[in-house]
């Protein structure tokens, strides 16, 4: 059983099953599928990308030179793909079971959201 | 070379320099492509790399030479840290403090330094990796009142390590 995925890696994944993506193109990705929660920077997008690659989960495309810089651009591998579906399997199946849960609260209670104190809920 | 070409160039080479503080090894991997991405990503007509820049790049070269990259911040690499609640608070295990005093601090100014931060990291207030400066909004923030002492204006770089 896989660990969950920390959330950059997860929307990073999420962002390449997309189409394959260079670093600040996956910065910027990152942050308009996370909704700007997800901030990337230099410094934190590359040891994601090292991790990832390392894992098989992504894989160096191409690549462009211009002068002295290099984009890079990753892909989403098949196993990746598949450890995101797994991620996405895992987190649906949590959603469903709290808010089974929490429904059943709802209708024992009548009230949808967590009392203020403890003491109300009794 | 045209005025826009020739500020790129100045920006990339700064970049360059930030990028000399990853291991050789890394940077031989990695750096043309870091460069790249700082390039991609700074604004039109910018000059220098932005302090949060330098401070992003020079934590993640820290890190890696650490050996403890993939972690989000130094307090969640180091022993007894964990990536979910962070350091662990073990009080009876002392904190190391580790200091990089302004340039030209002599030793009586780098004991007041450290003096002031270990108060400041006993109250909680502050998490590695940490730059405060004598008069940055951040040390303000952090109520830290950096000793007056050493050169102005030339911040100290804060490590805390944990044992």
């Amino acid at each position: 059983m896989n660990p969950p995925l920390q959330e950059p890696t997860f929307f990073i994944l999420t962002a390449l099953s997309n189409e394959p993506l260079h670093g600040y193109g996956l910065i910027q990705a990152v942050d308009e599928l996370s909704h700007r929660r997800v901030r990337l920077s230099a410094g934190t997008l590359y040891p994601a990308l090292d991790r990832l690659t390392q894992d098989g989960l992504i894989a160096v495309t191409r690549e462009e030179v211009v002068g002295s810089r290099l984009r890079r651009y990753y892909e989403l591998t098949d196993s990746g793909a598949e450890r995101l579906a797994a991620e996405i399997a895992r987190l649906t199946e949590n959603a469903k079971t709290a808010a089974r849960v929490l429904a059943a609260r709802t209708r024992r209670t009548g009230k949808p959201r967590a009392a203020r104190s403890l003491g109300a809920t009794t | 070379m045209t005025d826009v070409a020739s500020r790129e160039s100045s920006l990339e080479r700064a970049y360059w320099r930030l990028v000399l503080a990853y291991p050789r090894a890394y940077r031989a991997a990695r750096g043309a492509e870091i460069v790249g991405t700082l390039m991609d990503g700074a604004a039109p007509g910018q000059r220098y790399p932005r302090p949060g820049e330098v401070v992003d790049v020079l934590g993640a070269a820290l890190r890696q030479r650490l050996g403890v990259a993939g972690s989000t911040g130094l307090a969640e690499a180091l022993p007894g840290g964990n990536p979910r609640t962070g350091p662990r608070r073990d009080h009876r295990a002392p904190r190391r403090l580790l200091t990089i005093a302004p340039r030209g601090a002599d030793a009586q100014c780098r004991g007041r330094w450290r003096r002031v931060l270990r108060g400041a990291d006993r109250a909680g207030r502050i998490r590695p990796p940490l730059l405060v400066g004598p008069s940055t909004t951040r040390s303000r923030k952090l109520s830290i009142r950096p000793p007056q002492c050493g050169p102005d204006r030339s911040p100290a770089l804060v490590l805390l390590a944990w044992r």
